[in-house]
């Protein structure tokens, strides 16, 4: 299987990618990408990924030295990177994994986003599994979804 | 028990056991109130109103402020409940004060009258009169605030201020509601700018119930928002009278143009109120829902109607001009009044009337004064927006002003219906076929010729329709007519064709209605390109044009073929939309933009202007200025990252300079993005530069007569044979054998110990070590460097700014190791339990404790040098410095190692430089080491720390709103972690050396201030443009001067009022940074404890000490900044101005010596 990870942050993407392996096998093809452009051009580049594991709030280049912050952020760099999968008619299957439980101070909640994504881009959305690291709620529902569709 | 009985019978005897109950149940009134609410249904609640009009509990909330009690509004008195409660109970109160609401009634058309004909001082009679019948409202408020605002009488104003200040009394919350309400005319010119930004303030800073009652209450009405009603009643019912009966409306009015809301609520209060009063949003609505049909149908107002509909522009002009002033007041005259006007002549009008209907012109023509105009109408709009004619005005301005899909152009057009006194054809649109027929049926026998009824009549069916009536049109009234009527018989290509000739016509508002349908006809003709250009070429002549058009219908069909497109229509029609509409297509306009330049088979777009050939020069412009930008473009491939996309766009602004297109505006945008370019540069110069030794005082005349000497020594003495001597031995064997295995980059991890060295060996171990030393400890040596620009405030500040930002850290209490609970979490973790809460105080107060000293060891433990060499490594007490990572220490073996690279006829110079690169690579070892400690060690310790945190607080607050928001706090401050850390890392890469020529003074004050985190007011005298090689010391020197007022001033850097003033006169630069400190109790006692600094202030032992360190040693750095790195004569002056101020200030007499000597005459 192969996956491709779109997630800036350092610490969820590591559990992320452990448990991916936990329930997949090792085997499990994982490819990392730290902003919506990466991401968006790797997805471009390499269209055979079985699935996209995608965050919510990205940046838009990949922090380095000449990006220190990443460029402006994005907070619904999931959104656009969708949108732009459905422009690009890709229909990689796509889950968003998100830390955040509401956008735009509580005016949009993930039940909101669940709406809205499905509604857009059924062609490939699949799911929206809202990321605690203290709790394994979210292992359940992305071992779930990953299994599931298998 | 039956609730249709006689109200007579009731009070006479106890037939309402329930009631009776619930004020029995208790002497406490809010007890009895909310069990009243939560027991009785919502029509038991509206029968109740009556029977306890007069109960001691119950009379406030029905009599409703007759007594002018402001300070009463909004005080809980009634308790919430679900919505349908509070309308019925709302309509129970109207009831009640029927009488009341009908004086209202009355004054109300009253004011409107007044204020249209400017008799604004009867008009504020009117209002005191309302006042003393029905009691204060914050509608009265609204309007009398406005009218004393728009006549100007600001001593008035004043007043009128203070008086309510003083009504509100204690209740700070209806004070400021009632200063916003009487402060609603303002400036036009800043009209919208203001209200956009308070409504993005409110939204920003409430939630919930309290957002919802701002949003109704405060902010300029948007009739497509939606807003909770319930939660707006349930605050409005503890207002006034007046406040109440208004609320009822707008709910009505909302509820029916809105889909999903509680049908028999509106029915209910509708049926009330269609009894008690005659009200425009009532009876229309008591007609939309097939509750009455009781219409008046006025021949002078079908007379109007019909005027305008057979295009008789210039005798509506004339009527009105010729009515009396309380004559021809409705809403409807003045819009067809203004549309008539676009066409002939204007009437000649004075006072409002006459403002109203210019403005009303410059809108529906879309001119030149449109913005003005249509600023003017909004204020006016917010100012009465109590008042439904200001209503019906707001709703007109919502059709002209935005861009409308169909959805929302039905409820514009339907709100509009409702607001209306006209009874004309167009309340067909809202009402059923039963009520139409009755409406067409009454309407018929009222005015049997009406023009206007018989085409809403044949609207269908006018294409294939012949009839007298419509030989009375005016030609281009009648094409588009029959045009119209085409397109909803979808009859398509004959619709097209009229619509064609149509869009071209001289009339203005026929001209931009037809080219709008002819829009809709291509599109569902699946023309899109045709719709594309009929809708970009007309905006292009004016943008304003927008507005008249679907643009989501447009930008659908443009996103159809933007994949295969390489027409330049595409980019350009989505660009308008996200210019003036919204953001909805602006991921589609990256993607059309990306494939205009693909399937044209260019990179970038100025790579071959042959692809424009087919265009108008107006089209490409506007491409290139507005498609074209930065967030555009930010997707696009071939622009690899932000300076690629601001060098692309900076070409482009200097092509249309070049073109005399927007000239002024574009060469500020290539100012600023060259800017921003340098000051990205400047950045990362300076982020380059913070590790550095000046290396050349190894070979300055002046300073390197210490190290020849010893130079010289070593090679008299080299020219010695040493092969006997047993250390020459051993070091040599040793040495072949790590060369044959090619270890020599390792020579550093070998100690040889208890290995005497003959006199050759510690001549060169000597000139290594001085050498070392000055690199590692000199004034303008490593340390020095690492200490200003990484250890002294960068770092903590830089990696403790992600769990400030988050309110993570807790502050310690002074003189104290224990810290001051987290008010801010604890108060969203609040649980009832007083231990659990102790707990995550706890918690908050460890995560502070650890986080910082992991910062501490960071800074104070790693980011350390030792040079422990071998003579002396027994004898030091190594734990201070065991875990610093700059490890420069010199063994034997590897001084050696050394010495055998320099060749035996090398010079002073060459043997130096070998010394120098064998330093940077001993410095680049631990600088991997760093980066490495700090991208695996520290991201782990601190994320881990933030982790721990969380799953404690979660353990013990279990799940909750308040652990839900920690979650999203910690994941945003991990994710600030992370980016910051990557800052940091970068840090440690050795300097590039200086990329920026030279640059302008404000460039390294505001990378200082970026630096620092912190507000600083700056005031310049002029620019100083310096040279580039000073761009990190004076970044340096203000960064020292900034985080000295932060830390220093015990105050939180939004109360620091941080100032930098920069002049010269005579030659003297003069640098001021001022700052507010936390107040000390004697000025004098305060400065003499800053002696110290002052006589030691470049004395050169002591400056050498405090350099390297960091804790009050800002003003040694300042030293040496100004006076041994940038060569500065100064004199420096610092200490409390105020018992609650502090000053440094810098005399500079060689300033000249820094700049760029382009700018040396400054």
């Amino acid at each position: 299987m192969k996956i491709l990870i779109v997630e800036d942050d350092y610490d969820k993407k590591k559990i992320v990618t452990n448990y991916i392996h936990e329930i997949c096998g090792i085997g499990t093809e994982i490819t990392e990408r730290e902003s919506l452009r990466s991401g968006l051009m790797e997805l471009i580049k390499n269209n055979d990924y079985d699935y996209v594991i995608l965050d919510m709030s990205l940046p838009n280049f990949d922090i380095n030295e000449d990006e220190p912050g990443g460029g402006t952020p994005e907070s619904f760099a999931g959104r656009e990177f969708m949108e732009q999968m459905n422009l690009r008619e890709l229909t990689c299957p796509v889950i968003i994994l998100t830390q955040y439980s509401s956008f735009e101070r509580g005016s949009v909640s993930l039940e909101d986003l669940r709406n809205e994504f499905s509604f857009n881009y059924s062609k490939f959305y699949i799911g929206l599994v809202y990321y605690n690291a203290v709790t394994d709620n979210w292992k359940n529902e992305l071992a779930e979804i990953l299994l599931s569709e298998n | 028990m039956q609730w249709g009985i006689k109200m007579a019978k009731m009070r006479t005897s106890n037939k309402y056991p329930k009631i009776s109950g619930i004020l029995y149940s208790s002497n406490d009134g809010p007890k009895v109130k909310a069990k009243l609410f939560r027991d009785l249904n919502a029509y038991e609640l509206y029968k109740s109103v009556d029977y306890l009009k007069d109960h001691r509990f119950f009379r406030d909330s029905i009599r409703l402020n007759k007594n002018n009690a402001l300070h009463k509004m909004y005080g809980v008195s009634c308790p919430r409940s679900s919505l349908e409660k509070s309308v019925y109970w709302a309509i129970g109160v109207i009831e009640v004060n029927k009488d009341l609401i009908s004086a209202f009634l009355l004054k109300q058309d009253r004011i409107i009258s007044q204020i249209l004909n400017g008799d604004y001082f009867e008009c504020l009679e009117t209002i005191d009169e309302l006042d003393r019948v029905v009691g204060i409202s914050a509608w009265a408020i609204t309007i009398r605030g406005s009218i004393l605002s728009l006549i100007g009488d600001f001593d008035a104003k004043v007043e009128y201020a203070r008086h309510l200040d003083e009504l509100s009394g204690e209740n700070t919350f209806i004070s400021s509601i009632a200063k916003h309400i009487s402060s609603r005319y303002v400036d036009v010119d800043v009209f919208l700018p203001n209200a956009r930004s308070f409504k993005s303030q409110i939204t920003r800073s409430f939630d919930g119930a309290l957002l919802n009652l701002l949003l109704y209450k405060l902010t300029v009405k948007d009739y497509l928002q939606p807003l909770d009603y319930e939660s707006i009643f349930n605050d409005e019912k503890n207002t006034s009278l007046i406040d109440l009966f208004e609320c009822v409306l707008n709910y009505l009015a909302f509820s029916t143009c809105n889909v999903g809301h509680d049908d028999s609520s509106r029915v209910f209060a509708v049926t009330k109120l269609n009894k008690l009063f005659r009200h425009p949003i009532i009876s229309n609505i008591a007609s939309m829902l097939g509750l009455s049909c009781d219409w008046e149908f006025m021949a002078s107002e079908y007379s109007f109607i019909d005027l305008y509909t057979e295009g008789r522009y210039e005798d509506i002009c004339r009527l009105f001009e010729q009515a009396a002033p309380n004559e021809l007041l409705d809403f409807q005259y003045f819009e067809i009044v203004a549309k008539s006007a676009t066409r002939v002549s204007s009437p000649r009008l004075s006072g409002l009337r006459g403002k109203v209907v210019g403005s009303l012109i410059d809108i529906l023509e879309k001119n030149s004064k449109y913005n003005n105009s249509l600023s003017f109408l909004l204020c006016l709009c917010h100012s009465f927006q109590p008042l439904k004619w200001f209503c019906e005005l707001n709703l007109f301005l919502e059709r002209e002003r935005k861009s409308l899909n169909d959805s929302e152009c039905l409820k514009i057009r339907n709100l509009s219906i409702i607001y209306s006194t006209f009874n004309s054809p167009r309340k067909l649109y809202i009402l059923d076929q039963t009520t139409s027929n009755i409406f067409i049926e009454k309407c018929s026998e009222a005015i049997p010729d009406s023009l206007a009824l018989f085409l809403f009549t044949h609207k269908e069916q006018l294409h294939n329709t012949s009839s007298e009536h419509l030989t009375k049109i005016e030609h281009n009234r009648l094409s588009k007519y029959i045009g119209k009527s085409l397109l909803e018989a979808e009859e398509y290509q004959s619709a097209i064709r009229i619509l064609e000739t149509l869009a071209s016509c001289d009339d203005t508002l026929i001209c931009f209605e037809a080219s709008s349908m002819l829009v809709e006809a291509y599109i569902k003709t699946g023309k899109a390109l045709n719709a594309l250009i009929q809708f970009v070429d007309k905006c292009l002549v004016n943008h304003s044009f927008v507005y008249n058009y679907d643009t989501s219908a447009i930008c659908d069909i443009a996103k159809t073929i933007a994949k295969e497109s390489t027409s330049i229509y595409v980019p350009v029609a989505i660009s308008l939309h996200s210019r003036y509409i919204d953001d909805k297509y602006d991921s589609v306009l990256r993607f059309s933009f990306e494939m205009f330049l693909l399937n044209n088979k260019v990179e970038l777009p100025l790579d071959d202007l042959s692809i424009y050939t087919n265009y108008t020069e107006n089209i490409v412009n506007y491409f290139l200025e507005h498609a074209c930008i930065p967030d555009v473009m930010k997707l696009y491939f071939n622009l690899p990252n932000t300076r690629a996309i601001d060098d692309c766009r900076i070409s482009i602004c200097n092509y249309l300079v070049s073109k005399n297109i927007s000239k002024e505006h574009l060469i500020q945008e290539v100012k600023d993005r060259a800017r921003k370019i340098v000051i990205g540069a400047a950045y990362k110069q300076i982020e380059k530069s913070r590790i550095y030794s000046d290396t050349s005082i190894f070979y300055n005349e002046g300073s390197r007569n210490k190290y020849i000497q010893l130079f010289d020594k070593y090679c008299t003495l080299a020219s010695a044979n040493y092969e006997a001597y047993e250390d020459e031995k051993s070091l040599s064997e040793i040495y072949t054998l790590f060369k044959d295995k090619d270890l020599l980059s390792q020579a550093h991890t070998l100690f040889i110990l208890k290995l005497p060295l003959n006199e050759k060996n510690s001549t060169f171990l000597t000139l290594l070590q001085r050498i070392r030393d000055d690199f590692a400890y000199g004034d303008k040596g490593f340390n020095y460097y690492l200490s200003t620009r990484i250890r002294h405030g960068h770092l903590p500040t830089t990696l403790r700014k992600c769990v400030l930002d988050e309110q993570l850290v807790t502050k310690k209490i002074a003189n104290s190791n224990n810290f001051k609970p987290n008010e801010y979490w604890l108060g969203k973790l609040w649980i009832y339990d007083d231990k659990v809460m102790d707990k995550i105080h706890k918690a908050f107060s460890e995560f502070t404790l650890k986080y910082e000293e992991e910062i501490e060891t960071i800074n104070d433990k790693w980011l350390q040098i030792t040079s422990l060499d071998q003579s002396i490594i027994n004898l030091s007490d190594t734990k201070s410095k065991s875990e610093a990572i700059f490890d420069f220490s010199i063994g034997n073996f590897e001084s050696y190692a050394l010495q055998r690279k320099v060749p035996p006829t090398s010079n002073y110079a060459e043997c130096v430089k070998l010394i120098i690169d064998w330093l940077w690579q001993r410095t680049d070892i631990s600088l991997h080491k760093a980066r490495e400690k700090l991208s695996v060690t520290a991201r782990q310790r601190l994320l881990d720390l933030m982790h721990s945190l969380q799953k404690e607080v979660f353990l013990l607050s279990g799940e909750s709103q308040g652990a839900t928001d920690l979650n999203d706090a910690i994941g945003r401050a991990r994710a600030a972690l992370n980016t910051n850390l990557e800052q940091v890392i970068s840090w440690f890469t050795r300097s590039e050396g200086s990329v920026v020529a030279h640059y302008d003074i404000d460039i390294a004050i505001e990378i200082a201030i970026r630096s620092a985190f912190v507000k600083v007011g700056i005031v310049k005298d002029k620019s100083y443009n310096l040279d580039g090689s000073t761009l990190s010391y004076i970044v340096d020197l203000l960064y020292i001067l900034f985080e000295n007022a932060i830390s220093k001033s015990h105050l939180p850097k939004d109360f620091l009022e941080l100032t930098l003033k920069l002049s010269s006169e005579q030659n003297v630069v003069k640098v001021v940074v001022t700052n507010k400190c936390l107040e000390v109790s004697d000025i004098n006692i305060a400065n003499t404890q800053l002696e110290y600094y002052r006589t030691s202030y470049g004395n050169t032992d002591l400056h050498r000490k405090n350099i390297q360190g960091e804790g009050g040693t800002g003003f040694f750095k300042i030293y040496n900044i100004l006076k041994n790195l940038l060569g500065l004569e100064h004199s420096i002056q610092f200490g409390y101005i105020t018992n609650n101020s502090f000053q440094v200030e810098i005399n500079i007499t060689n300033f000249e010596k820094v700049l760029n000597y382009e700018d040396i005459n400054c």
